[in-house]
């Protein structure tokens, strides 16, 4: 199975197992659209975006010593978005119902985001 | 990095337009003349900076003696040669030091202008023509080139103060900004 494969199986079976995830993205550390099922026209922004939350949520947890960090929230009325670093080379986003169950969201999440790490890793 | 981001800068000017040999023998073959113009430029220099309201807000009140003495030390040391690596990384280090004062690239080209047309005047003055061209063109590729260390440090520099400060890499800054440059195209089409 190539990476890209491997990275649209992940993606498919987080929507799967996690009926609250509206939207997952897999995107490059630099911003760019890996796999994703956010429409193209807001994908683009999500994945600059998400990369930008991560990089920051990176430095708050080196200059607030957090220890490595591992999760990025932003928690609006309607919904969140939940962003993982996956690695040195990527990002892992998912978007999930404000009143959805979280444990679920964040254990699967934090699963896949292990998972999207070894593929952008291989 | 110094060396490394001018060495890169640089390298974005087509060899044939960049500042020469030919260049650096005009302006050191009339050192004499060009130096005894030192003081007139120097007060004339800071006379528009501290004239102009914007860019007199970048010095406090007792610092004009320092700052005409960095421009005299500049104005010395490139009529002295050599262009060398040290010289120019010195040029991108500038880049830097304006961000921290305020500095902006507008200032440092309506400057380099003022640069310009003050010794563009006084060579045509005072050398013969054929000279004076010489110099005038040694002048404008000088500009040039450090004009871009300047500018493109400045910038390139933000944006590593950006990455380490908001952990924004440079690749993804640039994506942020295409975004938003298409779509501000878009709207402007």
């Amino acid at each position: 199975m190539s990476k890209s494969e491997e990275l649209k199986k992940i993606h498919t079976e987080l929507r799967e197992n996690v009926p609250d995830i509206s939207g997952v993205m897999i995107a490059s550390y630099e911003g760019l659209s890996i796999a994703t099922d956010f429409p193209e026209d807001e994908a683009i922004r999500i994945a600059a975006v998400s990369a930008a939350a991560s990089g920051l949520g990176n430095r708050i947890s080196g200059n607030a010593a957090l220890g490595e960090p591992e999760e990025v929230m932003v928690k609006g009325k309607d919904g969140l978005m939940l962003i993982y670093l996956a690695g040195e080379k990527g990002v892992l986003a998912v978007r999930a119902s404000a009143r959805g169950n979280l444990g679920l969201v964040r254990l699967e999440a934090s699963e896949a985001a292990k998972e999207v790490t070894r593929i952008l890793n291989m | 990095m110094k060396a490394e981001l001018t060495e890169n800068i640089l390298n974005q000017i087509p060899d044939s337009v960049r500042f020469n040999q030919d260049d650096a023998a005009a302006l050191v073959a009339h050192q004499s003349f060009l130096l005894s113009l030192e003081d007139e430029l120097v007060k004339g220099f800071y006379d528009h900076l501290y004239a102009h309201e914007t860019t007199r807000k970048i010095f406090t009140d007792d610092e004009r003696e320092a700052r005409e003495k960095t421009l005299r030390d500049w104005y010395q040391r490139t009529l002295s040669g050599p262009f060398d690596t040290h010289y120019w990384e010195w040029q991108t280090l500038v880049g830097l030091v304006h961000i921290k004062r305020n500095v902006n690239n507008a200032m440092v080209a309506g400057m380099w202008g003022w640069l310009q047309t003050f010794l563009g005047q006084h060579v045509l003055e005072k050398l013969p023509s054929e000279e004076a061209l010489k110099v005038i063109k040694a002048v404008h590729a000088l500009q040039a080139v450090v004009m871009a260390l300047i500018s493109e440090s400045y910038q390139r520099n933000m944006f590593t103060a950006v990455d380490k400060a908001a952990g924004l890499n440079e690749a993804l800054l640039y994506r942020l900004v295409s975004i938003e440059i298409d779509e501000m195209l878009a709207q402007a089409r």
